[in-house]
């Protein structure tokens, strides 16, 4: 089976082929970087526990490690051909474009869990709706408010009536509960 | 329990109100799913399986399945519709089924293929239940060494034979494994890698993990690339033209029976090998259809068999997929594995024990995978049109939606608003391993593997010391098989890279 080339992913806003094809490079480079640190700092915790624990960690960490090793070998061998230094820069300086539509949806996510943990699950997830909606998609206010309303009402009866789950209520509601041990 | 019993038992839970209730559920479900292109069959059982906590195992097993069941009827017709698959395992279905839409054949392709899909899917369902004596016996045979270089065999298939690349594929594999190695050790109760958190002593759950890598990602993808989903859009079809030609495709795949039962076969077939699913089953099975036929220059200018061949193997694929899943609790692809986390949920154990008490479990599972498929097919004769104008929901709208039920679906399960991050932050792990090629598959099947593979290793190091693994024929065997076929591999990837560097 022939190995493909890269990443695959259509070129953003902005990006010409060859200017995606570095950006995805680096974007690997470091991809690949944070998880061999991480594996690094498993591999490093591992040693400190009883053989038995450590024992199928290591298994599987032992190819791991070299996989990483092969693989970071393969892509550093071309990051000149892609001036990963500038590329980060670029990103960093939010001049890549799907860098920046993926940095802002994992801020909106970020965003979205502090909401539902201060507001609770419902005023979570029906600011979150209307904010993707109206605020970022443009769509008109009215029908996100009406489409993101009937989804909320939709999981209330689902969950709430339907399966008897009740949703986080949210750290607000519970002190006015009365509740102090969070 | 007898397969008798078994099968009577599992025909009546499935007719019974209580499930196949859910049944049409989810096979609903899977259709809608199917339609949309970018949401594909394991997207509709990540977010099927959140809903399973609180069902019973044949109505949990019924929606399930149910919504995988339908997915490729789904996007088998906006395949030819719209030449937008809304799944990959169609795409094959895009060689012949655009063009018969081209031609003013658009209905008789669409009942075609419908009908296809449930025959296909019938055949292997059949296999499945006339493989459960044979499965009976084979397991008894697998111990723990044995479930442990299967279950390594079964990561490099999946590594290898996915459409990512190897390398990358074999890292997200171990590091799947990797992942179910958090929380309290069973056997000494240490906390590995929980980082001093209480959240991570039973380790990360499954279903915020499923749900982070499948459909999370999926919404980011889909907000990135915003517009509508189908791109080519074309007229919905007048409803009695396409009435008529639906019914005429149905009974032409049934005259085309032998065509349809031999890429059953082939989908069945490949099923059974961990890795491959329903794209290349599909492929194949077209290549075997146009090898075979007296026309082959009509394949590919709209050749109804050249839409029944695809589309009754890529659903045939689920019959042999099931088996190693149910017999070896080994998935052999996302969807398998996504199966296998409901399965936990409900409170089921595949092997021996599925196999000999839980036969009637078995049972509606081959139920609903048929029955499924035939709701699927009248539905979809009756709503095509309906149905096509899914596609033209546009991202903007249905990634909110979709976000809502999924963050919910991830607190639900074990009631904690930290499984909501950890379906978000996987979310963008999976993201990311789509964008660079890593496969997301080989992680979640490693990582539903994890458990076992720890356990049977823990308990093959006791019974055959450490050279287990060459100590009896069958992991000696299945090791062999591994490396050869790693190995093989490898060189085959080499050759190509030096023969693409030597041309130039």
């Amino acid at each position: 089976m022939a190995e493909r080339p890269g990443p695959d992913l259509p070129p953003g806003e902005g990006e010409d082929g060859k200017a995606h094809a570095a950006n995805m490079l680096t974007l690997e480079i470091v991809f690949l970087g944070i998880v061999g640190l991480v594996v690094l700092a498993a591999f490093l915790e591992a040693l400190s526990y009883e053989l038995v624990s450590s024992r199928t960690p290591f298994v599987i960490m032992a190819p791991l490690f070299l996989l990483i090793l092969i693989h970071g070998f393969r892509l550093w061998r071309v990051r000149r051909e892609v001036d990963m230094a500038r590329r980060l820069r670029l990103a960093l300086a939010g001049r890549t474009a799907q860098f920046n539509k993926v940095a802002a949806m994992s801020g909106w996510m970020a965003a979205l869990i502090a909401v539902i943990a201060a507001l609770g699950h419902y005023a979570g997830i029906f600011l979150f709706g209307v904010w993707l909606m109206a605020v970022l998609a443009k769509e008109r206010l009215w029908f996100a408010l009406a489409v993101v309303g009937v989804t909320t009402a939709l999981i209330y009866g689902i969950f709430e009536i339907g399966f008897n789950v009740e949703l986080y209520r949210g750290l607000l509601w519970r002190w006015y509960a009365g509740y102090r041990d969070f | 329990m007898t397969i008798i019993e078994g099968m009577m038992s599992g025909f009546v839970q499935s007719i019974s109100l209580g499930v196949l209730a859910y049944l049409v559920i989810g096979a609903l479900f899977g259709l809608v799913i199917g339609v949309i292109p970018g949401l594909s069959g394991h997207f509709a059982m990540a977010m099927a399986v959140t809903f399973l906590y609180s069902m019973e195992p044949g109505a949990g097993i019924a929606f399930i399945l149910g919504a995988h069941a339908t997915v490729a009827q789904g996007g088998g017709l906006t395949a030819i519709l719209f030449s937008t698959p809304g799944t990959g395992q169609n795409a094959a279905t895009l060689l012949d089924g655009p063009p018969m839409r081209d031609n003013g054949q658009a209905g008789l392709a669409v009942g075609a293929a419908m009908a296809s899909c449930f025959l296909g899917a019938t055949f292997g369902a059949i296999v499945l239940g006339l493989l459960i004596p044979v499965l009976r016996e084979v397991v008894l045979f697998f111990g723990p060494p044995e479930v442990f270089v299967l279950a390594f065999l079964a990561l490099t298939f999946v590594a290898v034979l996915g459409k990512e690349d190897m390398t990358r594929s074999l890292i997200a594999a171990l590091l799947g494994l990797l992942l179910a190695m958090i929380g309290v050790d069973n056997v000494t109760n240490t906390h590995r890698f929980t980082m001093g958190s209480d959240r991570l002593a039973d380790g990360l759950s499954l279903v915020p993990v499923i749900l982070g890598l499948f459909a999370v990602a999926e919404m980011i993808d889909l907000w990135t690339r915003g517009g509508a989903l189908a791109r080519h859009t074309s007229r919905p079809l007048s409803a009695r033209d396409t009435q008529k030609q639906i019914f005429q495709g149905i009974g032409l795949a049934f005259r085309k029976w032998w065509l349809v039962l031999r890429c059953s076969a082939i989908g069945t077939t490949m099923g059974l090998i961990p890795g491959l699913g329903s794209a290349p089953a599909a492929f194949v099975a077209y290549g075997h259809a146009k090898q075979t036929a007296k026309d082959k220059e009509s394949f590919g200018k709209g050749n109804v068999e050249g839409v029944i061949a695809p589309e009754a193997s890529n659903d045939a694929v689920e019959g042999g997929a099931l088996a190693s899943t149910i017999a070896f609790g080994i998935p052999g692809s996302s969807s398998m594995a996504i199966l296998l986390s409901g399965l936990f949920i409900l409170g089921l154990e595949t092997g021996p024990q599925m196999l000999n008490d839980n036969v009637d479990i078995i049972f509606i599972m081959i139920f609903t995978i048929i029955l499924g498929n035939l709701i699927g097919t009248v539905v979809g004769m009756f709503l095509v049109n309906p149905l096509s104008r899914a596609t033209s929901i546009r991202a903007e709208i249905m990634v909110p939606v979709l976000m809502a039920i999924i963050v919910t679906g991830a607190y639900a399960g074990d009631r904690s608003l930290f499984d909501i991050g950890v379906a978000l932050v996987f979310g963008v792990l999976g993201y990311l391993m789509k964008i660079l090629n890593y496969s997301r598959a080989a992680m979640l099947i490693g990582f539903v593997l994890g458990f076992a593979v720890e356990k049977n290793l823990y308990l093959a190091l006791l019974l055959d010391g450490p050279w287990f693994i060459v100590a009896e024929p069958i992991p000696r065997a299945l090791t062999i098989i591994t490396v050869a076929f790693l190995g093989w591999n490898v060189l085959a990837i080499r050759r190509d890279r030096r023969r693409t560097k030597y041309h130039g």
